[in-house]
């Protein structure tokens, strides 16, 4: 299984930009012309257009590989330092990510990356707060498939149960479940909503960080089922028939023309 | 390179697991009309010590404050830390915000990081 964890990815980003400033070799060009606004009594300071260009220049000449992408998205002033925040969209492939940079106003220090102290403490507690429910959940058994059961209240959207798959393509095992998830999600048209996160780790973030330690494929099935990993093991069509019965479970057994199958009444029967 | 050693703040924080219990006051700034939480420097120096050691380093990773310094160009505290580990240390450097809302892993400065890629670039070219 692979990492896929929004705030993984993010700190991979930096990493990354800290990584390709240590083996950057290029030079940059030259330095914007700087202005002195009439009522600031240091010596050098760029607006924000100019904080942007050097920023991005920066980043594209040292901080990432080739064929990485940086554009700027915008410029604000920080309120609580004197500090420009420098929006910056790294992209690269099909993938692309907002950054945000900043850089001291007389643009002499870069820093690549900032914590918001509270906002992560409570990330952690909540984090904490996540695996413990998982353990307990998973302290009493999986159902069929090795899905676990969990205790919250079931997700719907329209009244449908929401079916949501996280992955993306750089995964075997995500390669391998997706079209097995598409090919079930696809009997039930109209009685589930499917919300396919394939490739796409910045939506339905609150649910994966909920369901998944950080690890793909993570399938959760109207927030009443979820499991972490693929169902390799048990093979293609097994895996199948048990996220059928587990979609059946979820719409009260429609439509009845999948649902009332033999084979698949059997494992509704073996759902706990 | 003091740069590469910012993974290991960032890849610690990521993985840290506990709740951080900073001690931090309310003052108000000489000469401001509103009411701004500021940290004196001791508080941020013991709010970023905290911080790195209950999120950004393993178990066993000593983490120490060396001294806190007000940078004039950003209205940042710069932190100087001091992180040991078995007989090793090295002195890391991050910054804050005064208001300890913010914490920057680490800072590049930009004109010193140009010269040092073209003096290694001449280098290459030398040996090449």
């Amino acid at each position: 299984m692979k990492t896929f964890s929004p705030d993984f990815l993010a700190l991979g980003v930096i990493i990354g930009l800290l990584m390709g400033i240590a083996v950057g070799g290029s030079i940059l060009p030259p330095t914007q012309p700087l202005s002195t606004p009439p009522s600031y009594t240091a010596p050098d300071v760029l607006t924000p257009e100019e904080a942007g260009a050097k920023t991005i220049d920066f980043i594209r000449e040292y901080a990432v590989p080739s064929g990485v992408e940086v554009s700027l998205v915008n410029v604000t002033e920080m309120e609580n330092a004197n500090l420009y925040t420098v929006t910056i969209d790294v992209s690269a492939q099909d993938a692309s990510e907002v950054r945000e940079v900043y850089i001291t106003k007389d643009g002499e220090l870069l820093f690549l990356g900032a914590i918001d102290l509270a906002e992560f403490e409570s990330l952690v507690e909540l984090q904490k707060e996540q695996e413990e429910k998982r353990a307990q959940e998973q302290q009493q058994g999986p159902t069929i498939g090795n899905f676990i059961g969990s205790a919250d209240a079931p997700c719907t959207e329209d009244g449908k149960p929401i079916i949501y798959f996280f992955g993306n393509t750089g995964c075997s095992a995500c390669k391998w479940e997706h079209p097995i998830m598409e090919r079930v999600t696809s009997k039930f048209e109209g009685y589930v909503a499917v919300h396919d996160n394939m490739n796409n780790a910045g939506t339905d973030r609150a649910v994966f960080n909920r369901y998944s330690t950080g690890s793909i494929p993570t399938i959760v099935l109207g927030c009443q089922y979820y499991r972490i990993g693929a169902g390799v093991r048990i093979g293609e069509e097994q895996e199948e028939k048990v996220l059928t019965a587990l979609m059946c479970s979820l719409t009260g057994n429609k439509p009845e023309a999948v649902c009332t199958d033999p084979e698949i009444e059997a494992l509704i029967h073996q759902i706990g | 390179m003091p740069l590469i050693s910012n993974k290991s703040i960032l890849l610690g924080i990521a993985v840290g697991s506990f709740v951080l219990s900073p001690a931090q006051t309310q003052c108000t700034l000489p000469g401001s009309t509103t009411a701004l939480t500021v940290l004196t420097p001791e508080e941020a120096g013991a709010k970023t010590v905290d911080f790195i050691t209950e999120y950004a380093v393993p178990p066993g990773v000593e983490v120490s404050l060396i001294n806190v310094t007000e940078m004039e160009n950003a209205n940042l505290y710069n932190v100087a830390t001091n992180i040991s580990m078995l007989g090793t240390s090295e002195v890391r450097e991050v910054y804050i915000t005064k208001d300890g809302e913010l914490l920057f892993p680490g800072a590049i400065n930009i004109e010193e990081f140009k010269a040092m890629a073209e003096l290694q670039q001449e280098q290459a070219e030398t040996q090449g």
